[in-house]
């Protein structure tokens, strides 16, 4: 039976280097490189961007909000694919420029009057409820303007998906 | 027009996974039988462009110019999006930490400038400006220019499937033969597809007080 033995410890380490079909160590991909141009089909970086936002704030904004619009369902944190994500996108973007119902305030103005009031020195909104806010404003804001409504049509911008998966990662 | 006439001219080919429709269609099939049907569709887009484009391989001082980048040259394009990416990061968590939203993107969006508020993603005709208009009544992204080209009984979702679906269209293009093949192929896939295909995934970072074992 094989054991394990420490040899000796080091101080710099190569981390392993691992390339799939067209670019293994044995250079199999050469004539696959020479003539195949593979391509990742643009709908998918909108796709893999939807589907992580959509699990990024599924806790604090999606969960709540899809019991409160459809009781007694049962909710899909995967998504139930991008078409689904994006239209509860669109209702939030459409939601978030209105008016309240009953007030001539819309909802947009009340997050930014509520942020402001978060920073007043004896604010009644605590640090979790501080948190919210600004969560709700980047995921309305950026994340949702980004992955859904912005990268279209104009090439320069369609990396920002990837832009938004990065900052999500890294808030996580 | 059908994929073979298609295939003569410029276009792209898709690869996909051909299980899940299949899987609804047949719902009287035992569980044991559908789960045999993890095919791999093929489709082929044409090229709707106006300008002339030839798919032929090219050659620059007898070698030919290949349809991908070299290694080192993809290093040096990885560093070029890396640093894009970082910048963009780095300037919005910048922002982050004086609690502002670095860019409010949302007055600027589609949604409000052109009304892209259907799903798939598409801008009301009625709001975008003359120059957009002709681009979107064309629309050459729809399935009137999307031609299934055939199912092939491999489940490209596996790493195997995926070896012999490539193999296939190696063999099919002749791109081992002694003349090569004659044009280029150009594939359009998903995000699984794509990262088994050409992911590169490399760090020259080191790692410090790291323990070396030996097996005896």
């Amino acid at each position: 039976m094989s054991k394990l033995n420490i040899i000796g410890q080091v101080n710099h380490l190569f981390i392993f280097i691992r390339m799939q079909m067209m670019y293994d160590f044995t250079d199999g991909g050469v004539l696959l490189r020479k003539y195949i141009s593979v391509n990742l089909g643009w709908w998918h970086n909108l796709k893999n961007a939807s589907e992580k936002l959509w699990q990024r704030f599924s806790l604090s904004v999606f969960a709540p909000l899809f019991h409160s619009l459809y009781p007694a369902s049962r909710f899909p944190i995967k998504s139930r694919g991008p078409q689904d994500a994006l239209i509860h996108f669109l209702y939030l973007a459409g939601a978030y420029r209105q008016r309240i119902p009953g007030t001539k305030v819309t909802v947009r103005d009340k997050l930014a009057k509520l942020l402001l009031r978060a920073e007043e020195p004896h604010s009644p909104i605590d640090k979790q409820g501080v948190y919210h806010l600004y969560n709700l404003k980047f995921l309305l804001e950026y994340a949702i303007p980004s992955v859904a409504l912005r990268s279209l049509y104009k090439h320069t911008l369609l990396l920002s998906p990837f832009f938004v998966v990065v900052k999500i990662s890294i808030l996580e | 027009m059908y994929g073979r006439e298609i295939e003569e001219g410029p276009h792209v080919i898709w690869y996909d996974n051909y299980n899940k429709m299949y899987n609804k269609q047949l719902v009287s099939m035992s569980r044991d039988v559908l789960k045999l049907c993890n095919w791999t569709g093929r489709a082929v887009r044409p090229y709707l462009g106006t300008q002339p484009v030839s798919m032929k391989v090219k050659r620059s001082r007898g070698e030919i110019v290949p349809a991908m980048p070299q290694l080192s040259e993809l290093w040096e394009f990885t560093e070029v999006i890396d640093r894009a990416i970082i910048k963009q990061t780095a300037s919005t968590i910048e922002d982050s930490d004086s609690q502002q939203i670095p860019t409010d993107f949302l007055d600027s969006s589609f949604y409000v400038l052109y009304g892209a508020s259907r799903v798939p993603l598409k801008p009301d005709e009625n709001k975008v400006p003359e120059e957009y208009k002709e681009a979107l009544r064309h629309s050459p992204d729809t399935l009137e220019n999307f031609h299934p080209a055939g199912l092939i009984e491999q489940n490209i979702g596996s790493n195997e499937g995926l070896a012999r679906v490539i193999r296939k269209l190696y063999d099919e293009k002749k791109m081992g033969s002694v003349l090569g093949a004659s044009h280029y192929v150009a594939l359009n896939v998903d995000c699984n597809i794509f990262s088994r295909l050409m992911k590169v995934n490399a760090s020259t970072q080191c790692v410090s007080s790291s323990v070396l074992f030996s097996s005896s």
